[in-house]
């Protein structure tokens, strides 16, 4: 998503000194002002001059949105580089890692590649359960980095993460939280076969429109079903994250009991991103908001125990702040 | 055909709404290409395939093979029937009724209550005179 006209903003923590990005970059000293150019597309990345603005506090620069995919390559060919550096804050980590795994769905997805999007999803979603389970990552902490723009390989990075968070504290193992992971990345594929039309309305779905969404997690089943590399958790992740405790959900209006744990999981956590994520015709939501309208619905749309579960993860970052 | 099971049990008011067949022309809003005969007849069901993600991991107990089955309406390209469990999109299935087999590849299936799913399936291919 554009910050302004033409370019897309980028983390200052995935410039590594010294490396050639092939892109000009800029920044921007207040909102509003246009932007200057901090790096020509000819030059490294020069190491003070990146320390003298990350010192006054600059944390984002931009690049032209038509450099977008030169800037994803960059990312995944140094992302081990990035992530591995201890000496990089969390926070800027996990800032990179959203930003690769963003990358990385985006062009799969554009691709349409099914073989090639499970190759890269189990990628980096070894990527994420490293990172987040090795870690004491707190929930605002990582919803604070995030991109929170409307778009399909956006939200499904972001779903995959908060998975990872509440797999974690539900007690799942890494390789219960890496199946888990994979499986949020590839929930909404179904959609890569509805019209984008009705993706990208800026605004509520009519009834046609709103059936053909519903499709989704049906395209999404039958796209995966055949295939050995995903697991029966994976697949329902797919299939039943529309699902409701109460059998109010679709495509099956199955009740509680009948949906897959993974499910449970995943409508939480999609849920969730759905409604702290911008929408073309709402603003995102306050965690504090969203936890209370999802609290609302413990039993009837979400598995109470797994909610309990997710506020607790909301508690226990309220309890980091105050240290 | 009569050995097999009878383990879907319908909820009352859908037993209600089956009890008298006639056609219906629904294809309006369910956006059909062909209009459905409201039927109430019992058929056999088998299980002829079941996709590779789900085949290790369903319990396909004895009961979800072989079964009656009750077949709710008909069309000139699909089939519905109530099904005791949940069977998923691009299962093929095999129903036999009145010396008809029909197979059918499973599109959609929808919960009505404690065994019972509600069924839609694209018919393949229709034997008849068995």
């Amino acid at each position: 998503m554009s910050d302004h006209r033409g370019f897309v903003p980028i983390s200052m923590a995935t410039l590594l000194p010294s490396a050639m990005l092939g892109i000009d970059v800029f920044v921007r000293s207040a909102p509003g002002l246009p932007s200057a150019k901090l790096f020509a597309s000819d030059e490294p990345v020069c190491e003070s001059k990146l320390r003298d603005y990350c010192n006054a506090g600059v944390t984002s620069a931009f690049i032209d949105v038509e450099d977008r995919h030169k800037y994803q390559s960059y990312l995944q060919r140094n992302w081990h580089l990035l992530l591995e550096d201890s000496q990089t804050p969390l926070e800027n980590r996990l800032e990179i890692m959203g930003d690769v795994v963003r990358g990385v769905i985006d062009k799969q997805l554009q691709g349409g590649d099914i073989q090639s999007l499970i190759k890269a999803s189990n990628q980096v979603a070894e990527t994420a359960v490293k990172l987040i389970s090795t870690n004491e990552v707190a929930l605002s902490q990582l919803c604070a980095v995030l991109h929170h723009d409307y778009g399909t390989f956006t939200h499904s990075a972001n779903v995959s993460f908060y998975a990872v968070m509440l797999a974690k504290q539900l007690g799942y193992d890494q390789v219960e939280q890496h199946e888990v992971a994979v499986g949020a990345l590839l929930h909404d594929v179904g959609k890569m076969e509805i019209d984008s039309g009705i993706i990208n309305k800026p605004g509520p779905l009519n009834l046609q429109e709103m059936n053909a969404m519903k499709r989704h997690p049906i395209i999404g089943f039958e796209k995966l079903v055949h295939r050995e590399d995903v697991s029966f958790g994976q697949l329902m992740m797919t299939y039943q994250h529309h699902e409701r405790v109460d059998g109010s959900g679709y495509p099956c209006a199955i009740p509680g009991d009948l949906i897959h744990p993974y499910g449970r999981l995943c409508a939480i956590v999609d849920v969730f991103e759905a409604l702290t994520s911008q929408r073309p015709y709402r603003k995102p939501m306050e965690i504090e908001k969203a936890m209370d309208f999802m609290t609302s619905k413990r039993g009837t749309d979400f598995d109470a125990d797994m909610l309990d579960v997710w506020v607790e993860l909301t508690n226990k970052e309220e309890v980091n702040y105050e240290q | 055909m009569n050995s097999s099971p009878m383990l879907v049990q319908l909820p009352a008011d859908i037993r209600a709404r089956v009890q008298s067949p006639s056609t219906t022309l629904d294809q309006c809003f369910e956006n059909r290409t062909s209009n459905r005969l409201n039927v109430l007849l019992e058929g056999n069901i088998t299980i002829l395939s079941t996709p590779t993600a789900l085949r290790d991991n369903l319990e396909l107990s004895a009961s979800r093979q072989n079964s009656h089955v009750v077949v709710k309406d008909l069309s000139r390209t699909g089939v519905g029937i109530y099904y005791h469990e949940q069977l998923f999109p691009l299962e093929k299935i095999q129903v036999e009724l009145q010396h008809r087999r029909l197979t059918a590849i499973v599109v959609r299936c929808r919960y009505l209550g404690p065994k019972c799913f509600e069924v839609g399936a694209k018919v393949i291919s229709v034997q008849s005179n068995l």
